[in-house]
This record gives structure tokens, sequence and C-alpha cells, in this order.
């Protein structure tokens, strides 16, 4: 339902609703931050926010709430995240809409400005990335944009807190001040037209004064706003005003006027005078560099190469950098199960409550805890690329390859996603506009390798390819990856095919990550890690210890424990795949709660803690079926959560049940052919 | 069997049985805001 705009604007000292938009990559989110001191996920690529999050700021005594919005071009409704900023505009939910613009683009971010005001939103203008003008040589004669507008403009730099206070105070002002009717002249062809479809809508009792204004009611008709159109159509005599609209394009057509290019012209007309009268034009200077490196990294033929050799580099950043830190915590964690099993029987602990410290606790964790260097390391990696603007990149030079395989570019940034955590990547899916695609991208998605699938390669690598660990561990991503891209392919030949979408995706200038913005974003990713450990993953290790220890008094990890028993019963399933042991199934089982627990169950049912889990492993893996093993950890089944998510964004659980045997059916063949394959030349 | 080892070995069983029951019935809420594009409420905020 959509609200009705306050314009008598008297809000005296009650709260006050404010609201961030504006074009994806233009800062709102670190703006949000800033002002309320949240650490919402900021990065230099588009499609970062795909839901609007609130927080309140403190401000002269009054609860001032702030909603940081999707970023959007336009106000016309693609995507489900383009929509809920849509949505909320147009309903008119805020006091005033601070608009961040990016003074480098201003031509194109004013055309959402100029869409809000005709939508009768309270804007203030926050023209963010001035440095970044400044160095483009873009002058910005500020008070004239303000003048020329009609709107307060504020410079701002928020990476730097730069212009913070002053851009709340000046929407503060506009929320309490009165709002201002917008107003463009599309020229009499369409003048005409609009006011007599404002005439109707105004006889139209369900739909007079309903939007923010009536006139913006008959521009979206007139354009063929989708969202609109389907609203209209359920209000008593919507019908009728849709026909009218309908016949007034058709007359528009035979003098050759397309109504809706006409209207986009006029807009950006309106723009360009007022850009010419207060902005000059970029130097050569501007970006150049990033240009320059960009006609390398998107290169047609190059570009998918240097792909491939910027995640070489950080794997072998991280491997290199983790090395002696991985060795320095496990030999720690080693030393103390060693000591903790003779110490503790000298305190005259139980034999159950030692093996419960040893062979549970220390075992367990200390074999996930092992694996903190290599994530710090491959975070930092990851968070330096992300504020680099090097991942809008990798999407763009994705369109070809994806293309082929039935989706396009943008699909790929939930697959980049994915290799953080395959729960926020299916459901960054949102902002695919066609459900297909989305469809195909979530079916997808848990076969590219999630960081909580590290430790088990690390483990494996470390213990049976020392001297290859690195191409070992960037085989599996690969694999993942090259699976997703196969399942699209595969799928999109079930999947009905909808009309093709255009690719557009911003290319923001490359930036040096800002230092505190990357210890925030570093200690962000590794807190959540910390986390998982003392929740889920130590829940699991108990669990685990338990169902090793039970029935009361059989022998410890042993094929009669319960967590013997049930697993010697499935593990045959694996015999062809090389590992049909139960420990290794009890693993799999285990890992379905998180990934990590793979490992950590591991630790405890090869008592670990009480010396190396790499020498324990040997006894049961060869290197061949060890790097089966890593196949099938890659690839058998998501974890719980991304089950859930796969469920919640497709609302279905056929899907989600054919996602979920179709991966393990890939995950068996798979394991199984590399073992098989393999013991032919081995 | 001492009662200390018990209370210990008891507090841990029943810890890890209330975070997986809690881990089933919270919901499709994924375990890390690592990358997240999504401003859930679950994010720590201040």
């Amino acid at each position: 339902m959509l609200g009705r705009t306050n314009l008598e604007g008297d809000w005296g000292m009650g709260p006050i609703e404010l609201a961030l938009a504006g074009n994806p990559n233009t800062g709102k989110t670190c703006i949000f931050n800033n002002l309320t001191g949240a650490r919402q996920n900021v990065g230099n690529w588009p499609g970062v926010t795909v839901e609007k999050k609130e927080g309140t700021i403190p401000f002269q005594g009054r609860s001032v709430k702030l909603v940081d919005l999707p970023g959007a071009y336009s106000l016309s409704s693609f995507s489900e995240d383009e929509a809920v900023a849509r949505q909320y505009l147009v309903n008119n939910s805020a006091n005033a809409v601070i608009n961040v613009v990016d003074s480098c683009n201003l031509r194109r971010n004013l055309y959402l400005t100029l869409q809000m005001m005709e939508a009768g939103a309270n804007v203030v203008i926050a023209l963010n990335m001035m440095d970044e003008a400044c160095r483009s040589c873009i002058n910005i004669d500020v008070e004239k944009l303000a003048a020329l507008f009609g709107v307060p403009v504020v410079p701002t730099v928020a990476a730097k807190g730069q212009g913070m206070q002053e851009v709340v105070q000046a929407a503060v002002d506009r929320a309490t001040g009165p709002r201002r009717p917008f107003k463009i002249e599309y020229g009499p062809a369409l003048e005409k037209p609009l006011a007599e479809l404002e005439k109707s809508i105004r006889s139209t009792a369900g739909l007079d004064k309903k939007y923010p204004s009536n006139r913006w009611l008959a521009l979206k008709v007139l354009e063929e706003d989708e969202g609109v159109i389907e609203e209209v159509k359920e209000v008593a005599g919507g019908r009728a005003i849709l026909a009218r609209a309908e016949r007034a394009r058709a007359a528009l057509a035979q003098k050759g006027v397309k109504a809706d290019s006409v209207l986009i012209a006029k807009r950006y007309e309106y723009i360009d005078s007022l850009v010419a009268q207060c902005a000059s034009e970029a130097c050569s200077t501007g970006n150049v560099l990033s240009d320059k490196i960009d006609k390398v990294a998107t290169h047609r033929l190059f570009g998918i190469p240097v792909f491939f050799v910027v995640m070489w580099l950080l794997f072998e950043f991280t491997f290199r950098l983790s090395g002696p830190f991985i060795t320095l915590v496990e030999d720690g964690f080693s030393r103390l199960g060693a000591w903790l099993a003779i110490a503790l029987p000298g305190m005259n602990a139980s034999g159950l409550f030692t093996s419960f410290v040893v062979d549970g606790l220390v075992a367990g964790l200390g074999t996930v805890m092992g694996i903190v260097p290599v994530l710090v390391t491959l975070f930092l990696g990851i968070t330096l690329l992300e504020d680099s603007g090097y991942m809008a990149r990798i999407a763009y030079i994705m369109d070809k390859p994806m293309r082929v395989m039935g989706l396009n570019g943008k699909a790929f940034i939930p697959f980049l996603l994915g290799f953080g955590c395959n729960v926020p990547a299916i459901m960054s899916t949102r902002t695919l506009e066609s459900k297909r695609d989305r469809l195909l991208a979530i079916i997808a998605n848990p076969f590219i390798s999630c960081t909580a699938r590290l430790p088990v390669y690390i483990l494996f690598a470390s213990a049976f390819f020392p001297a290859q660990k690195m191409p070992v561990v960037m085989s599996l991503y690969f694999i993942g990856l090259a699976l997703a891209i196969i399942t699209v392919k595969v799928f999109s030949k079930v999947v009905p095919e909808e009309k093709d979408e255009v690719f557009l995706i911003e290319l923001p200038p490359y930036r040096l990550p800002a230092l505190k913005g990357v210890v925030t974003s570093l200690w962000e990713k590794i807190s959540d890690f910390l986390k998982r450990v003392s929740t889920v993953i130590l829940a699991a290790v108990i669990a685990v210890w338990a169902l090793s220890s039970l029935p009361y008094g059989v022998e410890y990890a042993s094929r009669e424990s319960l967590a013997g028993q049930v697993s010697s019963f499935i593990a045959p399933i694996f015999t062809w795949a090389g590992f049909a042991n139960w420990r290794a199934t009890v693993a799999l089982i285990f890992g379905v709660l998180a990934k990590e627990v793979v490992v950590s169950t591991l630790g405890v049912v090869y008592k670990a803690g009480e010396g190396g889990l790499g020498a324990a492993l040997a006894a049961d893996f060869t290197p061949l079926s060890a790097f089966s093993f890593m196949t099938m950890t890659l690839l058998y089944a998501p974890c719980i959560a991304t089950i859930a998510t796969i469920r919640s964004e497709t609302k279905s659980w056929k899907w989600t049940l054919i996602a979920l045997v179709y991966g393990f059916g890939v995950a068996w063949l798979l394991s199984v052919l590399v073992h098989q394959v393999g013991s032919i030349f081995s | 069997m001492r009662i200390v080892e018990i209370v210990i070995l008891a507090t841990a069983l029943a810890f890890a049985a209330w975070q997986i029951y809690r881990f089933f019935t919270r919901g499709p809420k994924c375990s890390s805001c690592a990358g997240c594009p999504l401003n859930c409420s679950s994010r720590r905020e201040g």
C-alpha cells in the first residue's frame, strides 16, 4: 500500500526518519556506518547492499532514524533490491532523503535525484567523493547547484568521515521544513496527455492522492512502469486510466513520438543544462591510472588470464604468509594436548574426563584453530581486492563465458560472494532481474568453495601434498567454479528461457584501500569465525565426542561406539571413492552442520589431541583417496544454513531437494572418478 | 568420578544440545556475516 506525501512537513520535535538513497557504489553504506556507528559491509563494487537497513543517530537530543537503501539507478523497479529502494521512496516514508551522489558522475547520478524529486521526496544532496572529483579536476560550484536544483547540497568524503554532521543537519532542517513541489516541463506533445491523465486520476477515488502526486502517477502510467501498472489494474477505474494511457501512447507514436524515450531525454536535457552551469568537465588526467589498469584487467583476451593470476597471487600470499603461524598454532595445541593427557590423570581426573578435554576439546578445537592464520591472510587478501574495485572487473570479464553457459556476468557476483559464504551469496541473487537466472545461480552456488571448506583442504593438502599444497587447494576452488558453471549450463536446458537481460555494471575507479576500513572488515570476518568456533563448532565437537564415547564402557572412537556403528553402516557407499572408513563418514555427516566441523570431527575421532592429525590420517588415506575426500567435501552438500537459504529464496521444496540430490550425485560421481581414474595411473 | 567432572560434562552436553537446538530452530540464518551483502537484523550495531 502506497502512502501519501506529508506536504505540510509539521514534524515538531517528534522522531525524524531519514533515508540514504543513490546509485550503486556511491558510498551510502559508508555514510550509514559513519553516522550510526554500525559495521555494515561496504565494498568498492556495486550490489554490496541488497536489503534496507535501519539505524539511529543521536542528533541534538532528537531521535533520528536512518535507513540505508540498496543502490538504484532509477525509480523504475527491475530487480528485487532496486524494488526495495523504489517502494520505500515512493511510499515517502522518510521525512527527508539524503541522496548520495558520486561527484565524478554527476550527470548519471542526478537522474535518480530528479526522479525522487518528481516523486515528492524531500531531497538533500550529499556530493560524495569530492576528493576524487578534485583529483579529476572536476570543479563543482556547490552553491550554484543547490540554487539551481532548489535543494541543499553538502560536499562529503564519506571514506574520511568528512561532511557527515553537515549532511545530517541539512537533512533534519529539510525534514522539518515544508516540502517543495518539483516539476519538469516535458513539452506540449507530452504535457497534454499528462494533463488528461491527471484529470482522470483525480476523478478516480481509489487513485486520487494515493501516490506521491497525481502527476507522478500520470508519468508512470504513460511511461509504462510495470510495478505501477500492476497496482493500478487492481483499483476500480484503474483499467480505464491504463486504456487512456495506451491511447495516448498510440497517438504519440503516430506522430513519431515514443513517450518513455521523450521523458528520459527531457530529464537528461534538464540535468545537462544544470551540470553545464555548475560543473567543469573532468580533465584528461582524471582516472588515467584506472583506465591504464583496465586496458589489461578487462581486456577481452587477457582479462581472464589476469583473473587467474590475481587468484594465484591471492593464494600465494595466503599460504606464504600464514605457513609459519599454522605450524605455531598446531604445535601449541599438540603440546597442550600431550601435557593435559599426563597432567589430568595426575590430578586424579577420570579417564572419561581426560578424554573429553584431550580428545574432544583440544583435538577438535585445536584442529579448527590451526586454520585461523590462513583465514586472517585470506580475508585480508579478499578485503583488499573488494576495496580496490577489482571485483566489479571480474564480473565484467566473466560476462562472455557466463553468457555461453546461459547466464550473464551479473550472475557471477553471487559466485564471487560464494567464495566467502554461500548463504549471503544465494541471497544476493536478488540483484538478478530474471527469475530463471536467479534459480540457476542459486542451484549452482553451493559448488563454489566457501571459506568454511578451506580448513579441510589445508588439513589434507598439508598431510598428503606438502610440496604442492597451493596448487592442490587452488585446483579444488577451480573444480568448484567449473562445476558451478557447468551446472548453470545443464539446468539452463531444463528451466525455460526468459528474455535476455542486459548486463550493465559500473566499473568504479581503482582505489587504494583505507587502512581503517581494511582493519574493521578483517576484524569483522575473523570475529565471525571465532563466534562460530565458540558456538556451533564447539557444540559439534562435544556431540561427536559424546557419540564416540557411548555406549558407556565402549573403547573411545572405536567402530563399536554410536558414531562408529551409524557411520560404518553408511561408509560402504564411499568404497569406490576410496574412503569407506567410518571416521571419514562421520566427519561428512557432521559437516552438514558447518563445513569446518568436518575438520574438528576428524580431530575428535582420530584423537588428534595427543599427536598430529596429519599423521593419524595417513593410516586411513592415501594421497589419492585424500584428494577424492576433498572433492567430496567440496561438493557433497551445502551446510544447513545454505540449505535453508535455498528453500527460502526459491520458495520451493522441490528445487531445494533437486539441488541437494543433484549436488550429492555430482560429488559422488566426481570423487569416484577421481579415485578410479587416479588408481589407473598410480 | 568427582562431582566437578560431572558438572562440567553435564554443562558441556547441555550447551551442545542447546546450541544444536538453537541452530535448527532459528531459521534460515547464515552463520557468518563475512562478505555479506545483506543488511539483516542480526548484524551488530555500534
